[in-house]
């Protein structure tokens, strides 16, 4: 299973990515923005999405509604990994069809348990 | 008609006079301002002067912020470096110990081959020396479990260490926000000094400083978990069809709104009038008088002769 890891903090990136590795996914690729995010999204086959949200140029909402509206992307599952844990975040992200949500820090459990439950879903 | 005339231009002579009378009355009062605004003056080019001098060191302090957190990226990414680093080689190591049970088991069998293929004549005496050993072959599995459990810990312990790095970047954020914060006031005092007449302050456009969107204003450090089984909650009742069924707001985040964890008490805004309220003896004071001033005080600024 390949994952794409959207953040523009190369150190989250970098956590993100060591975490999916400790639970066993080790096909993990990068992007720094949104839009970066949809230029590999092109290119490659990714099978899940792990997203921020406060990114330039394309934020993870933006992404994440870009993502649903495309033809062949609209079904990739979605986490938002984000610092933003107000209720009307997590309303905003929900509406934009993101699959799951987590707030920053996360533990590797929650990461591992998000991931599951999104995959029994799609 | 000569006579009506004469009767308008003494009362229009009347009026001319009122008018100066309630001039000569007012001419105290004028010159008081004028002292007043004179005095004013150099405190206002001060207030100024001060208002453009903290404008133009709030770039250095906006710069400082950011230095820090290039700063704590880049010991973050030292330490990340070395974690992979510790990671890397306890994998190796892993690997390379990882072969010693099998080799230990090896041996074993081979000693038992040896041991089966001995002369009769020398088993007695070669029979005690292969206990000792055959004792010290499953001695050794203990440390290689320890250092299996070791290995373990360690590894978990760097993990824990990379997760606890999220701080970086949710300070950076913070810090973000702060500078933004910053710059805003900026944009405004420098927007205040020019219309006060001051000078025409360069690089205000806060637009091109930050990208929107790129920081959170709200974030924090929070292991406790609370907000991500609000999170939950929410997530839940979205995926069970139900959106409305979302808890409200609490106070928690209605303060973290207004950047404040407790709403501002009556004391707390008497403390900044000097701890009290004011009162009227206070406010006379000001006027220059433990008591209301009388009539006679009134009318002996307008020169008016006592009744």
């Amino acid at each position: 299973m390949k994952f794409l890891v959207v953040d523009d903090s190369p150190t989250m990136r970098r956590i993100v990515c060591n975490a999916l590795r400790e639970i066993g996914y080790t096909d993990v690729i990068e992007a720094g923005d949104g839009v970066d995010a949809l230029e590999k999204l092109e290119q490659e086959t990714v099978d899940f999405v792990i997203t921020d949200w406060n990114m330039p140029n394309m934020n993870g909402l933006e992404l994440t509604r870009a993502i649903r509206n495309h033809n062949r992307l609209n079904n990739l599952p979605i986490l938002m990994v984000t610092t933003r844990g107000m209720k009307e975040d997590v309303i905003a992200a929900m509406q934009a069809r993101v699959n799951n949500y987590i707030v920053k820090p996360f533990t590797p459990e929650v990461l591992r348990d998000k991931i599951n439950l999104i995959l029994k879903t799609v | 008609m000569a006579t009506q005339h004469i009767y308008d231009l003494l009362s229009k002579l009347n009026e001319l006079r009122a008018v100066f009378i309630l001039g000569q009355r007012a001419i105290p009062f004028i010159e008081e301002v004028v002292y007043f605004l004179r005095e004013i003056s150099p405190l206002l080019e001060e207030v100024n002067d001060s208002l453009a001098d903290s404008t133009r060191k709030m770039p250095k302090a906006s710069s400082q912020l950011k230095s820090v957190t290039q700063a704590t990226e880049m010991a973050t990414t030292e330490i990340l470096d070395l974690i992979d680093v510790v990671l890397r080689e306890l994998d190796e190591f892993n690997q390379s110990r990882s072969r010693a049970p099998e080799h230990l088991k090896q041996l074993v069998a081979l000693d038992q081959e040896l041991q089966e293929r001995l002369p009769d004549a020398l088993r007695p005496e070669l029979e005690a020396w292969l206990a000792a050993r055959n004792q010290l072959y499953a001695a050794l599995q203990e440390p290689l479990a320890h250092q299996d459990r070791l290995i373990a810990s360690v590894r978990e312990r760097m993990n824990r260490i990379m997760l606890a790095l999220q701080v970086q970047d949710i300070t950076a954020q913070q810090l973000a926000a702060v500078n933004h914060l910053i710059e805003s006031v900026r944009q405004r005092m420098a927007q205040l000094i020019q219309r006060l007449g001051g000078e025409v302050l360069e690089g205000l456009d806060v637009a091109s400083l930050f990208t929107p969107g790129t920081f959170d204003p709200h974030a924090h450090y929070d292991r406790s978990g609370k907000r991500q089984q609000r999170a939950d909650a929410i997530v839940e009742a979205f995926q069970q069809g139900n959106p409305a069924a979302t808890e409200p707001a609490s106070q928690d985040e209605i303060d973290a709104l207004f950047g404040g964890s407790t709403p501002t008490s009556q004391s707390e805004i008497d403390t900044l009038f000097n701890g009290t309220p004011t009162s009227q003896d206070e406010i006379d004071a000001l006027f220059s008088g433990s008591t209301p001033a009388s009539q006679d005080e009134i009318d002996a600024l307008f020169n008016k002769p006592q009744s």
